[in-house]
């Protein structure tokens, strides 16, 4: 069959970060040590996650850390699902050396809190994004959005948020492993 | 980098184009005006735009929208160059941190943007108001919606992974509509919203869902109200997780039963308000939903109850009313919101010649 040829633009940019100002991105801060830091778990609704909240702040004061600040979403960015306050977020990255955001449980909560893990990550604070498997894909395409692909994110088992406290503490376990890479004490 | 690719293709007719578009993942399942170089430059050229201007970053691939881009994407839909400057529009007033484009492209909700178009532009582009506004009808309205919905596609870096809306909607091909403003008993809607009235005007609504509401039995306005507000109060409604905009489309007849009952557009919307307030009581799935417990969204919302009752909105100038649609006292329609995104406005571009 004869062929033709003909020149036609993409409608979309070459990567997804080609609007992005490069330069915004930022090296991986290092694990800080547990002992004698303060550390933030930031929350954003749902149920599930208040309780491996309260799970991580007891391992992570267990394992000698100074304080475990538990930030609410709605804190931070003036509204569940507001552009994070950069003001907020400078004064807390001035007072935790680590910090664990989630849940990442439906798509719209995914992508905000993963980008706050990803905004204390570029003030030099440790952060992990925390997400059920179901939503990993758009917290990875979040983080490579904002050129910072290779951002930890703890991945949960699908309806991790309706487990009941005890089904959680060892989840806890597994995101403080992944995440600052505190071993197990059971 | 903001110039787009072009890329040369080597093809045995036109519907092998097709499927290259569709199977790169760049169309929304339909086919779509292949963007040729030379249609481009000629779309480009005709609509008098600058084609480095630019719209913004569109969430969340964080894609640069120009000119250029919302163009090929414009194009695609079926656009004329005449149809650019609402498309442009819209996606200003989208990428706008109110209307939370981040969590509307990647939520698991069927939200789809509305666009709601005001002022003689209306005419001009002859964007339906009337008997097939939202869908079935004139051409404007289609090619409108659907350049807009393809831009936040593809420059947003949205694919069918990224978007995790559990079932998505049919409006998410196109959603776009004008004022019946001739057909008003009130002031345009976006006269309403501050703007002056010979001014081009999107309005742009994440909305969850369409609602169809007969309404055509009664003889008491107040009644047709209160069936207005047992809509509202649908327990399924995502809102009542968080702030959002609702939008009743008042048919012309339906207004001015209304108005000639001595309802302004701001009373019917304080009146809206106060009966849609609720109380904890109301929730039949309080502290069950995985998510908060009924007695806690005001901690959601961010806002003190009134009376011990929780407001579905923050405040009554957020449910919208607008007219459109055929002139038969029978059907309205509104529109549940996307929780957490609230309506923005911009202007029509308009070409710098």
């Amino acid at each position: 069959m004869p062929t033709m040829t003909t020149t036609v633009y993409l409608p979309r940019l070459a990567a997804p970060t080609s609007g992005m100002d490069s330069a915004r991105a930022v090296p991986l801060p290092g694990i800080p040590p547990i002992a004698g830091n303060n550390f933030a778990v930031l929350t954003n609704g749902w149920q599930g996650w208040y309780v491996l909240a309260d799970h991580l702040a007891k391992r992570l004061k267990d394992a000698g850390a100074a304080d475990v600040l538990i930030v609410e979403r709605e804190r931070i960015s003036n509204g569940a699902m507001r552009p994070e306050n950069d003001e907020f977020l400078d004064g807390l990255a001035t007072k935790v050396a680590g910090a664990i955001a989630g849940l990442g449980n439906c798509g719209s909560c995914t992508s905000w809190s993963c980008s706050d893990s990803l905004q204390l990550e570029r003030r030099g604070v440790r952060s992990a994004h925390v997400v059920v498997e179901n939503f990993r894909f758009i917290a990875t395409a979040v983080a490579k959005a904002q050129n910072q692909g290779d951002h930890p994110i703890v991945v949960l088992p699908p309806r991790a948020n309706e487990l009941s406290s005890e089904e959680l503490a060892p989840l806890a376990d597994e995101i403080l492993l992944q995440a600052f890479n505190l071993e197990p004490t059971r | 980098v903001t110039a787009l690719e072009t890329r040369e293709l080597e093809f045995a007719d036109e519907l092998a184009l097709q499927d290259w578009y569709r199977t790169s993942g760049f169309t929304d399942g339909l086919p779509v005006v292949v963007p040729t170089v030379e249609r481009v430059e000629g779309f480009i050229r005709d609509s008098g735009f600058d084609r480095d201007r630019r719209v913004g970053l569109v969430e969340p691939g964080l894609g640069l929208a120009t000119v250029e881009s919302v163009a090929v994407n414009a194009l695609m839909a079926g656009c004329r160059p005449q149809h650019l400057g609402v498309v442009l529009g819209a996606l200003e007033s989208m990428i706008k941190s109110r209307f939370n484009l981040r969590g509307v492209q990647t939520t698991t909700n069927p939200v789809a943007p509305l666009t709601i178009v005001n002022g003689p532009i209306r005419r001009d582009l002859c964007i339906d108001s009337g008997g097939h506004a939202l869908g079935g009808g004139p051409y404007s309205n289609g090619v409108i919606g659907r350049g807009i919905r393809l831009a936040l596609r593809n420059i947003g870096g949205v694919d069918v992974e990224v978007s995790q809306a559990t079932l998505a909607s049919a409006a998410r091909y196109t959603f776009c509509l004008a004022e019946a403003e001739e057909e008003s008993p009130w002031e345009p809607l976006h006269v309403s919203l501050g703007f002056e009235p010979d001014e081009n005007v999107v309005t742009t609504v994440g909305v969850e869902s369409v609602v169809n509401v007969v309404a055509h039995m009664w003889s008491d306005p107040e009644d047709m109200i209160h069936q207005f507000v047992d809509t509202m109060r649908s327990v399924g409604a995502n809102v009542l997780c968080g702030q959002g905009t609702l939008v009743w489309v008042l048919n012309p007849a339906h207004a001015r039963f209304l108005a000639g009952a001595g309802h302004t557009r701001q009373s019917l919307q304080q009146k809206l308000f106060e009966a849609t307030k609720f109380t904890p009581d109301d929730w039949p799935f309080a502290g069950t939903s995985g998510n908060r417990k009924v007695g806690e969204i005001e901690d959601v919302h961010g806002w003190s109850p009134d009376d011990g009752k929780i407001r579905i909105t923050e405040s009554a100038t957020d449910i919208y009313v607008l007219i459109a649609g055929r002139n038969h006292p029978i059907h309205s329609t509104y529109m549940t919101a996307m929780p957490y995104s609230e309506s923005t406005c911009a202007r029509v571009w308009e070409p710098r010649r």
